[in-house]
């Protein structure tokens, strides 16, 4: 790595820094107003007919792990499955929770367990609906999973977040057959062009990132959101501007 | 109670501060940023970022043991409580005993389930994924009627046509060659970059201590 990209990395981590740290501050002393997000305003539906029907929602995070490049996708989608568990708690069947790397077993039993433990309910909560199946080539295996599980432990409906590819296609259409609403996203690109025609709702990109500032009350969260939209803007500027000098220098 | 809970909090929050900022001190900060550099060099702090990351290889490597117990767990969950479909988990668990039986007494003998019967059918899963796809295409004019989902069916139809390797439709090549370099290659770039800058601050959460996943 040269000098330059050393810099540029340590300017844009404090500025990133930075701002994270004022918006939050901002968000502490007033409410932002956030556009509205179809699939994070189903969560409550979706939970409220896995309370009535007793049937647990099933939960996967894919083929995302906590030592690569989707370990803060990882979190992102722990946290979303967190604002559901948690809500589900008050109900007799919990959520379960899949995913077809280890590394992220014990991270999901903390998650689920937090989740009941928060409402008082860790009496409901069960260390095997936390569920690792092995993922096997391209992931197949997992997706043979999860689509035999859907009937198997008569699942109410799926929430896919976390690292998918193409055979996110095989489980969203066992969903898909067993008539069960699903809300998906993938941080890959054939992942999340499939989740955005199978799903009923589904999240686009960095839209996984927001679930806390859209489900809970947490400042921190919704200054998460506000700094990603900053720094977007940033990015644009930045794109802007380069794109004119380019042109300038062309001309 | 509440005490300690907070104390444990504090700590952990304290550990993964640390960690994080000893681990992108250490990856991040070569030899010519003058003064950090030194700094960096001087605490030792890239040896220290080098253990850490051996450290969490390893635990990640034991998680390993933990998949296979959660696995056996579940499987023997449903056969004891006798849920529908418990033969499968009967399946399961004599596979995998057999499996390991068979590695230990001839080590080759333990790949041949593997390679006659897993990567057997997932090749035939592998197979049914086209259909399911196509199947996604043909619904989601049923189940979704909008304008986005009428030129999503309408832009496959163009990608899948101009893959054709004949002259009638030279047309159709070209236009699908424009799709996938000009508007699929920048809406994939701006997916990236939102993904990227989300990181970034999801990122920046866990290194000042506001991630939620460890202060409960």
């Amino acid at each position: 790595m040269d000098a330059t990209t050393q810099v540029l990395g340590l300017l844009v981590i404090v500025l990133a820094l930075s701002v994270t740290m004022i918006t939050t501050q901002i968000a502490r002393r007033r409410r932002a107003l956030l556009r509205p997000i179809p699939a994070y305003q189903m969560i409550p539906e979706f939970v409220g007919f896995a309370i009535e029907s007793n049937r647990p929602l099933q939960l996967s995070f894919g083929s995302a792990e906590l030592t690569g490049p989707s370990t803060l996708l990882s979190l992102a989608s722990a946290e979303l499955f967190y604002q559901i568990a948690q809500r589900n708690a008050v109900g007799d069947v919990a959520p379960l929770i899949t995913m077809s790397n280890t590394s992220l077993l014990p991270f999901g039993q903390d998650t689920l367990r937090r989740a009941y433990q928060s409402r008082g309910r860790i009496d409901r909560f069960r260390n095997t609906n936390v569920r690792w199946y092995p993922a096997g080539a391209r992931s197949l295996t997992y997706a043979a999973a999860i689509a035999s599980i859907m009937g198997d432990d008569r699942v109410s409906a799926n929430v896919f977040a976390g690292r998918f590819g193409p055979e996110l296609a095989l489980m969203m259409e066992a969903g898909l057959r067993r008539d069960l609403p699903s809300i998906a996203v993938s941080d890959q690109l054939e992942g999340q062009a499939i989740a955005f025609v199978f799903a009923d709702y589904p999240l686009i990109g960095e839209e996984i990132f927001q679930a806390g500032a859209y489900l809970s009350d947490s400042a921190s969260q919704m200054g998460q959101t506000i700094t990603i939209d900053l720094l977007r803007w940033v990015l644009i500027a930045a794109l802007l501007i380069l794109m004119g000098l380019s042109l300038l220098n062309g001309v | 109670m509440r005490r300690s809970t907070n104390f444990w909090s504090i700590l952990s929050v304290a550990i993964t501060i640390s960690a994080g900022i000893i681990t992108v001190l250490g990856l991040l900060v070569g030899d010519q940023l003058g003064l950090l550099s030194t700094l960096v060099t001087g605490l030792g702090i890239r040896t220290q970022a080098t253990i850490l990351l051996r450290i969490a290889a390893i635990t990640i490597a034991l998680t390993l043991f933990i998949g296979i117990l959660n696995l056996l767990a579940v499987h023997v969950e449903r056969i004891v409580t006798r849920r529908s479909n418990a033969f499968y988990s009967v399946a399961l668990i004599l596979s995998f005993f057999l499996v390991i039986g068979m590695y230990v007494v001839q080590r080759a003998s333990g790949f041949v389930i593997l390679q006659n019967l897993q990567i057997s059918i997932e090749s035939a899963l592998a197979a049914l994924l086209l259909f399911a796809l196509v199947y996604g295409a043909a619904t989601i004019t049923r189940r979704r009627r909008s304008l986005t989902s009428i030129w999503f069916v309408g832009v496959v139809l163009i990608v899948l046509i101009g893959a054709i390797p004949l002259g009638e439709f030279a047309v159709v090549t070209q236009v699908r060659d424009w799709l996938l370099t000009v508007p699929v290659n920048a809406g994939a770039r701006g997916i990236l970059l939102g993904i990227a800058l989300a990181t970034l601050v999801a990122g920046v959460r866990v290194l000042i201590g506001l991630e939620r996943s460890y202060r409960e």
